[in-house]
């Protein structure tokens, strides 16, 4: 219950395979799938690795989820943090190049 | 003792033929240092050998781009020695923090290298902040600010850069091979291909770091893992250490981590970012009740929930400016707590408050010598009980509140010593496999003991596939023992109390655990991994209620309480532990002034 991948953005690449720290994630019908969600940490190494925006972070309800996803959008050092729902979206914006921008 | 004619050229003959799931040919690397775990002080250390001219094998379990305590990255380091401080000020405070169970021998060479490793970061491209006049910008004077989600891909870049190293990636490592208490390399499985992996040197490198998952968790079954620390650092190196028999201290230091509730995640972003102080259900401020080090302040809070006062929050005023500087700061270490002011943020539908709240709540205990001190017995240049055998990171005890820093400084310790020892030919590297059969260039007297210890760490690996199906999983032995250690060993359920009668209860349990792993059948590489890991976890956990079990005091009142035992007993000094052939054997190692661990030491 913690990250889950967006299949009609999904294209198979396998890059999300060679980051998750846990070995979760596997190729299925060459589309990434997650193997245990129950043992996902949420360390997003697979969201921040994807060039599609294809995986979403979410809580589980025992951590307070209500159904906010989060994805990101790279473009070098910067990420863009999207968080939707239907009746919400926001942006953050960090970039790992920039010291000023806590 | 010489080599028979009979025996065979090259370790590479002498394999006992694997059955599926494993593959039946074995890879065998060979090199001057062999570093266990990826991690940054893993990394770090493979850099600095690398550097200095030698070969090095480096085993990691998952990918070293994010593998570790540190994969979704940190927005601090905690471990920094601030303007008008000193290293003394450091072990100081680490020392008192520990009340008194440290090393400051250990302490203080870790923290005159702190802020050189900080350097390091930096020139790796680590972006560090910066106060007007160009200097570091603390957050209190052992901490400074960075912006690191990706420290852990920046660590890996350069360590990808080095030729001398040979990165071994999705391979668990299962065995310290070693002769008469001297370390011949390492055994391990290649998660991927089922091949047995020999890599063999005269100096072996620990930095697996700590343990986490032996107790069940804050968070339900279905987001078990939602825990602070890694949840596959599963114990392995301690493990491995046992079993080859070397020291280990102060195990029974388990860490109860004060944390976001829910997300686990780290409380210091808003208490150092935005000056947030914990409060009561009746909105009072209850932290310094019993102190200011770590288990006081745990104690402090567990104290408010037992007496109907929970439950508690951080809060501080937050303007929009800082409230968004701490989303920020959080995505760069644990994401799920952004998503989770956001969720907050969207239930409010847009009326955001001045206050940024959140409740927090105590971790399940984990074991690890990063922020307290259980893990290998070390001396200053961080050399374990073995002879070749070295620690550093979580996995290295004595020296708490380590953090990133400091496990980069004991990788620059133990670098430096094992160069020198190679550079005055105390230690002579291997060479790679195709240059020269192993028995020619290994002392004559090393090659019958490393053919047995071989054969032996084969035949453990591959036994589990001669069982029969099994009844059980090692996933229920797993959530069994995690029971176990919950109720009878101090974990949440038990409020983190226990007394000589649940800990000798907890014994038997996991022993009868233990047992059932033996009958356990493995089909594939994973499978094999899932059974050797809860393995791990019950030789830790056995070794941890051992501790427990010794240290006849109350010492750290946050962590855990001994029922039977309330008060301090300076006598005990060190808890140490030796896994012999009768089981886990208690060492009591007297602690000297100033915390040395000989009177001559620091």
């Amino acid at each position: 219950m913690s990250v889950k991948i967006i299949p009609d953005r999904c294209r198979g690449c396998g890059r999300c395979l060679t980051v998750c720290p846990g070995d979760l994630i596997a190729l299925d019908s060459s589309l990434a799938a997650i193997k245990e969600p129950e043992l996902c940490w949420g360390c997003a190494a697979c969201l921040k690795t994807c060039p599609y925006e294809a995986i979403a972070l979410y809580l589980s309800p025992a951590q307070g989820g209500r159904g906010l996803k989060l994805t990101i959008k790279k473009d070098g050092t910067t990420l863009f943090w999207k968080a939707t729902a239907p009746d919400y979206q926001t942006v953050i914006v960090t970039d790992s190049a920039k010291a000023k921008d806590y | 003792m010489t080599l028979d004619s009979k025996a065979p050229k090259d370790v590479n003959d002498a394999k006992p033929v694997c059955p599926a799931p494993f593959s039946l040919t074995t890879v065998t690397h060979r090199a001057a240092v062999v570093v266990v775990g990826g991690g940054v002080a893993g990394s770090r250390a493979a850099i600095l050998l690398a550097e200095s001219g030698l070969n090095v094998i480096l085993l990691e379990k998952a990918f070293i781009e994010r593998s570790g305590c540190l994969a979704p990255g940190v927005n601090a380091l905690n471990a920094y020695i601030g303007y008008g401080k000193t290293p003394i000020d450091y072990v100081d405070y680490a020392t008192n923090d520990a009340h008194s169970i440290a090393r400051k021998d250990l302490l203080l060479s870790m923290s005159k290298l702190l802020n050189e490793e900080a350097l390091w970061l930096e020139s790796i491209g680590l972006a560090i902040h910066k106060d007007s006049k160009g200097r570091y910008l603390e957050r209190s004077w052992r901490n400074i600010q960075v912006n690191g989600g990706d420290l852990k891909p920046l660590i890996a870049k350069a360590t990808r850069a080095q030729e001398k190293i040979l990165v071994l990636e999705q391979i668990l490592a299962t065995h310290i091979l070693t002769s008469d208490n001297k370390a011949l390399g390492v055994m391990g499985l290649n998660l991927k291909t089922g091949k047995i992996v020999e890599a063999l040197a005269p100096a072996v490198i620990i930095a697996t770091g700590g343990a986490a998952g032996l107790y069940r968790p804050a968070n339900p079954p279905e987001s078990q893992n939602r825990i602070w620390y890694s949840p596959f650092n599963v114990g392995s190196g301690l493990a491995m250490g046992l079993r080859a028999g070397a020291e280990m201290t102060t195990l029974e230091m388990r860490f109860v981590a004060l944390r976001v509730a829910d997300t686990l995640a780290p409380t210091g972003t808003l208490a150092l970012g935005v000056g947030a102080s914990q409060l009561n259900a009746k909105n009072q401020a209850y932290e310094a009740e019993f102190g200011h080090t770590t288990s006081q302040r745990v104690l402090a809070f567990r104290r408010q929930i037992q007496r109907g006062l929970g439950p508690c929050s951080l809060t501080a005023a937050c303007d929009p400016e800082s409230r968004a500087r701490i989303y920020r700061a959080y995505l760069n270490m644990c994401p799920s707590q952004t998503l989770q002011f956001l969720e907050s943020e969207r239930a409010l539908k847009g009326q955001i408050p001045d206050r940024l709240t959140t409740e927090i709540a105590a971790s399940e205990p984990l074991v690890q010598g990063g922020h307290t001190a259980g893990g290998y017995w070390v001396e200053r240049d961080r050399r374990t009980t073995i002879e070749g055998l070295w620690a550093i990171g979580d996995v290295a005890g004595g020296c708490p509140q380590k953090y990133v820093t400091g496990s980069l400084a004991e990788a620059n310790i133990a670098a430096t010593a094992i160069a020198e020892l190679f550079k005055t030919g105390s230690l002579k590297s291997l060479s790679h496999p195709e240059d020269q059969p192993l028995n020619q260039e290994l002392d004559p007297e090393l090659n019958q003991p490393l053919t047995q210890a071989l054969a032996k760490a084969h035949q453990e690996i591959t036994r589990f596939s001669q069982n029969e199906p099994s009844l059980f999983t090692a996933k229920e032995i797993t959530q069994a023992a995690r029971k176990v250690l919950d109720i009878y060993a101090g974990g949440i359920a038990a409020g983190y109390a226990y007394s000589f009668a649940s800990l000798t209860a907890a014994e038997s349990r996991l022993t009868a655990l233990m047992e059932l792993t033996e009958g356990l059948k493995a089909d594939s590489p994973q499978t094999f991994a899932a059974i050797w890991e809860v393995k791990d976890r019950l030789l830790v956990s056995l070794a941890l209620v051992a501790h427990l079990k010794a240290r006849k005091e109350t010492r750290w009142p946050g962590f855990g309480e001994y029922l039977d035992y309330p008060v301090l007993d300076d006598s005990l000094g060190f808890v140490n532990s030796r896994l012999t052939p009768k089981g886990i054997e208690i060492i009591h190692r007297p602690i000297y002034p100033n915390g040395l661990k000989s009177e001559k030491s620091l």
